[in-house]
């Protein structure tokens, strides 16, 4: 009776011949019972025609009374076709999904680091929308980690109809330890010494001495000469020590720098006219809201993301709608004491992020024109650090040297 | 001393060939007889059903008769009586009245 039944009412004085039908045409009925002249019975939906032909020719007349089971459903649909055409509609759309990416979670909380990594997926094509069967995530794994130099691994995984991007981030090992290594100061500015605080190294300048680019002010090597007088004659000793620099030369310095500025400049000029673009948010899915995207220059003003929230819980679909402002870049002419403005402007700023750990001793200004702009050439008396650091390497040979020689001298101390 | 034999021919005959009728019965909510051979009523208190040996009673309230297979019914409701009376004596007794 899997298929539906249906359900018969007889009426009659005697139901013998009935009952003898139903057992010699075999045919498979429930719920037989007789009340007052009348015998209900339900018959399975394959032997129906069966019954009601035999009912006939015995001489009753069987009523339908009600349908069951699959054939009342398919009623029960025939009369709400929305409803079937909504299942179809449901069932092809989640055969299309199962294979279409619509959700990409990447394992960082690291915003730039997520930002890479979609960029990547997105120029291989991995992005919401991709046909998953197409995707070969191992080439996708070898990909990222190529075009990424921040990841030590990476993972891909579908999931459902997702992608899980697991990522280990390469830990940057820190920079070899400097500290105890030799180095020399050397000076990085062309100025005069006014001040030395030596802790270690050789000073080979003096203070008022003048020093250019590249000159080395203290030596990380240290050769002293120790001279003996023998029965032989004199007999010198040259130590060499190498050490790492360590102080603070400073003197004045002179800096000149230009600062240009053209008369004409594109200046971002807000039209007054804003956009507002829609989108559907189906898991990781931007599906656009929109029929075109608006022509002309647009700044985002703000973003506003609307999800249902249901018992704390955000649902992975909305509406996210972006506002933009449109602006134009047109060409503005200055005058000349504004061009000036701008380049004084510049150089402040120039100041405050170049020149903050210097000490300004003077500063002179010289204004220039021609027809394209106007040019200002500031020059700075500084002063300030004069040197940096700068590490050397010892020849491999002089340390071997210098390990047999402590070597001898062991063997010369067991000797003894 | 002759032993009387428990089954006649025909009767060692039908059993051998599975044409006895066989009855089960769950509780009081419903009975399966199998062999039937023919239904006589189906009221709400009472089921008549004739099998190869024996007329069948069944009593009891709200019992309906259910088929799924050939030769086999399904009695369902509050059974409170099973009654088999044998189609010899049934004969033997409509001669005599």
């Amino acid at each position: 009776m899997g298929a539906g039944s249906i359900l018969y009412i007889v009426e009659g004085d005697s139901f013998a011949r009935l009952y003898t039908i139903l057992s010699r045409e075999g045919i498979m009925y429930r719920e037989l019972h007789e009340e007052g002249g009348k015998l209900s019975l339900r018959v399975s939906l394959g032997h129906c025609r069966r019954f009601e032909k035999a009912c006939h020719e015995a001489g009753y007349r069987p009523e339908q009374q009600e349908v069951y089971g699959a054939i009342k459903l398919g009623k029960f649909m025939a009369e709400r076709a929305g409803l079937v055409v909504g299942a179809v509609i449901s069932a092809l759309l989640m055969m299309y999904y199962s294979d279409v990416i619509l959700r990409i979670d990447i394992d960082t909380e690291d915003p730039v680091m997520r930002g890479k990594i979609i960029d990547v997926l997105k120029e291989d094509g991995v992005t919401a929308g991709a046909y998953l069967p197409d995707i070969d995530l191992v080439l996708e794994e070898r990909s990222l980690k190529s075009k990424i130099d921040d990841l030590a691994w990476v993972g891909l995984t579908r999931t459902g109809s997702g992608i899980a991007v697991d990522i280990i981030e390469e830990v940057r090992a820190e920079k070899g330890i400097t500290k105890g290594m030799p180095c020399h100061l050397v000076a990085c500015e062309d100025g005069v010494i006014e001040e030395i605080e030596l802790l270690d190294g050789q000073l080979l300048k003096g203070i008022g001495s003048g020093v250019t680019k590249g000159d080395m002010v203290v030596s990380g090597k240290i050769v002293t000469e120790n001279s003996e007088w023998t029965r032989d004659g004199e007999v010198i000793e040259i130590k060499t020590r190498y050490a790492r620099s360590i102080g603070k030369i400073r003197g004045t310095f002179v800096r000149t720098m230009v600062f240009e500025q053209p008369y004409d400049r594109e200046v971002k000029v807000l039209t007054g006219n804003s956009k507002t673009l829609r989108y559907l948010d189906l898991f990781s899915a931007e599906i656009p809201l929109f029929a075109e995207v608006p022509e002309g220059w647009y700044e985002a003003d703000s973003e506003e993301r609307h999800f249902p929230e249901v018992g704390g819980f955000y649902l992975p679909m909305g509406i996210t709608e972006i506002y933009l402002n449109e602006f134009d870049n047109r060409s503005q002419l200055m005058d000349e004491e504004e061009a000036f403005a701008e380049a004084e402007k510049s150089a402040y700023r120039y100041e405050q992020n170049f020149l903050s750990k210097y000490e300004i001793l003077d500063r002179k200004c010289q204004k220039e024109t021609d027809d394209n702009g106007v040019r200002l050439t500031v020059t700075y008396e500084l002063y300030g650090d004069l040197c940096k650091e700068s590490d050397f390497f010892i020849p491999k040979n002089i340390i071997r040297q210098e390990d047999e020689q402590k070597e001898k001298n062991v063997q010369h101390s067991e000797n003894n | 001393m002759s032993r009387k034999p428990d089954l006649s021919f025909f009767g060692k005959t039908k059993e051998l060939l599975y044409l006895q009728s066989y009855i089960r019965i769950n509780d009081n909510t419903s009975a399966i007889v199998e062999n039937c051979r023919q239904i006589y009523e189906c009221t709400d208190v009472c089921v008549r059903l004739l099998t190869g040996s024996f007329e069948i009673e069944l009593w009891g309230s709200g019992l309906q008769l259910s088929s799924y297979a050939e030769n086999s019914v399904e009695v369902r409701g509050i059974i409170e009586q099973v009654k088999l009376v044998s189609r010899s004596t049934r004969r033997s007794d409509n001669g005599g009245g």
